[in-house]
């Protein structure tokens, strides 16, 4: 398998600039998540990779080949659409074996093939099921063996679980990852799920208006965003504007501590990004100088207690182990503390 | 006890309409079919086979069968030019595709005779299409193209377009576009796509518009007989023709009979072949 590159692509419809210089790497067998809000252009840019359009500008190349030169009938690209597009008018045998039967192998080969493809994501015998009569985790199963039956160059999965229950989601992320892993394809998947993305993916890639925000692993994206819509993005990191004095940073003149190793010696304004984990609360004592705060909502997710505060009209997330009931109720005043050894400082 | 007596009730309201309109018509048509029929009022009452015996000469059994074909070349004529028309007018901007289906709406608002008249005036030597034709050197003798076969057909469509272009267009505007992008991804070329994955979703669909119409055009009376020459009539025209014309309302009502077991017919093996299609 070969490397895909996308050099400078763009995408106009009409007055709409979908995508803007879109450069890309993608090695082979990498999982590559495509991930940003609604019309960020991660569909519109998947769907350019697939052929189902074609670029306003730029190039996309799998090795040494142009793909702008293949149709997309040619480019043998698997696609798990997020509607799945199964066919209606064949079982669930004749759906997986459908592009082996396009390209010519024949009838009990590809049934065979068909067989053991449904067998790997757990759905052996019930190939002449028509798939109606299947559930959605069940058609999820076969859109992905259809795919994956045609031994592609490039997997690619359009928000393909977006439609699922949570536990259900949760268990075909793992599959499917466990999956490219075993068949080493290279596999682009597109998703507005940030804990879908950081769960799967080899590398993130965020997309905003068209443009790549920042490309990096899961760990990279989250804990250092390049950029203070990646910071929002990647979900409740504190993003605020501090004055770095040199052996002190303050927010709006009060003192939120000394800087961190990778903040030493540096002076003046900088936008911080703070991960919710790092911030810790205490009780304030009468009269205290720090950061005192409203708490304005608590909830429980499960593994951890999820506290937003007020802090002169600026918002802070605060979020710990639930190894113990929750320490805050509405209302409550907290002093606000930053670790800034953990504190990231987004480029300008 | 008289909630359970309540969807019966409410369901008695549509046997009562079949029976009214359906099988009260139905039972006379064949009660009268074993008639006798008198040459001075509609019938005699008895129970004779012969009107049904008459089917079975050659006159009769040519013009079934002649029926049976035109209806059969009109309904797959309208299928074959509604269904792609269809399927380019979906995919318009709304706006063109509004207007399309208001056009399409108007054009069943025309009576059968008004669009007979105009194919036969669009049709003939005089002022229609051979005349343009010879007008500017393509047709050296021009005739007039209607009555005939074909004029009959073109009649058919313009009758039967409007009406399956209307029943294809909800299906279509609502089908999953991406399906056959799926064909496309999996290696399938485009032309291919149309055989491989477009028909066969729409089969059912095609199916009930090539029986609705093959029904319709059974009973044509107005076209065959402006449109087509006498050779070309259907047996719809002759039923009359014998009913009205010649008075005789047994042979008219054993006539519609048999029609009705043959239509039953086609649609019973058109239904098998799609449970076929399905299985396979």
């Amino acid at each position: 398998m070969a490397t895909l590159s996308l050099s400078n692509v763009q995408k106009q419809f009409g007055s709409f600039q979908a995508l803007r210089d879109v450069n890309l790497e993608i090695g082979s067998g990498e999982f590559i998540c495509l991930l940003g809000g609604s019309g960020c252009g991660k569909t519109t840019l998947l769907r350019i990779i697939a052929g189902l359009e074609d670029a306003t500008s730029g190039s996309l190349r799998l090795g040494d080949d142009n793909l702008a030169d293949v149709p997309c009938h040619k480019r043998n690209v698997g696609m798990v659409f997020q509607s799945l597009a199964l066919f209606p008018h064949l079982n669930v045998a004749q759906n997986v074996a459908y592009g082996l039967d396009i390209r010519g192998v024949d009838k009990a080969e590809r049934l065979k093939k068909a067989g053991a493809l449904l067998e790997t994501v757990g759905l052996g015998g019930l190939g002449e099921r028509p798939v109606s009569a299947l559930s959605g985790g069940q058609r999820q199963r076969v859109a992905i063996a259809r795919a994956l039956a045609i031994q592609p160059v490039l997997f690619l999965m359009d928000e393909p679980f977006s439609a699922l229950d949570a536990g259900l989601r949760e268990h075909l992320q793992i599959e499917v990852k466990k999956l490219q892993r075993k068949l080493g394809v290279t596999t682009i998947f597109v998703t507005h799920d940030q804990n879908e993305a950081m769960s799967i993916a080899d590398r993130i890639v965020i997309l905003n208006e068209g443009r790549i925000e920042q490309a990096g692993t899961p760990t990279e994206v989250y804990a250092r965003p390049a950029t203070p819509f990646v910071a929002d993005f990647m979900g409740t990191n504190n993003v605020f504007e501090a004055q770095f004095t040199g052996h002190d940073v303050q927010l709006d003149g009060r003192s939120l501590g000394a800087p961190g190793a990778s903040f030493k010696g540096l002076f003046g304004r900088h936008q911080v990004a703070v991960r919710p984990e790092y911030l810790r609360l205490s009780r304030p004592s009468e009269g205290d100088a720090g950061l005192v705060g409203t708490v304005e909502f608590v909830r429980l997710l499960g593994a951890s207690i999820e506290t937003e505060l007020n802090v002169d009209g600026r918002t802070f997330v605060h979020t710990r182990i639930s190894d113990s009931p929750p320490e805050f109720q509405v209302g409550d005043k907290a002093l606000v503390q930053f670790d800034m050894d953990h504190a990231w400082m987004i480029p300008s | 006890m008289r909630r359970a007596a309540l969807p019966y009730a409410i369901g008695l309201f549509p046997l009562g309409m079949m029976v009214l309109f359906f099988v009260g018509p139905l039972a006379f048509m064949i009660v009268v079919s074993f008639y006798e029929s008198d040459p001075l009022g509609f019938y005699k009452i008895a129970f004779v086979w012969e009107n049904y015996g008459k089917f079975f000469s050659s006159f009769y059994y040519t013009i079934s069968l002649r029926s049976l074909w035109s209806a059969s070349l009109g309904a797959v004529l309208v299928v074959l030019l509604a269904f792609p028309a269809m399927y380019i007018i979906v995919d318009m901007p709304r706006r063109w595709q509004l207007f399309w289906v208001i056009l399409l709406l108007a054009l069943m608002c025309l009576s059968e005779v008004i669009i007979g008249f105009a194919w036969v005036i669009v049709l003939s030597e005089s002022s229609g299409v051979p005349k343009f034709l010879g007008w500017i050197g393509l047709w050296e003798n021009p005739r007039s193209l209607a009555p005939s076969f074909g004029a009959m057909m073109i009649g058919y469509i313009t009758l039967g377009f409007s009406l399956v272009a209307l029943m294809f267009f909800p299906q279509m505007a609502q089908r999953d576009r991406s399906i056959e992008e799926a064909a496309l991804t999996l290696g399938t070329p485009p032309l291919q796509v149309v055989t491989k994955v477009i028909l066969p979703t729409f089969r059912p669909a095609i199916l009930s518009s090539l029986v609705t119409m093959f029904v319709y055009f059974l009973g044509v009376y107005v076209m065959p007989t402006m449109l087509g020459r006498p050779q070309n009539w259907n047996m719809t025209v002759i039923i009359t023709d014998k009913a009205v014309g010649d008075a005789n309302m047994p042979l008219g009502a054993a006539l519609s009979v048999i029609m009705l077991l043959f239509t039953l017919l086609v649609i019973g093996a058109l239904w098998l072949a799609s449970r076929k299609g399905r299985a396979s």
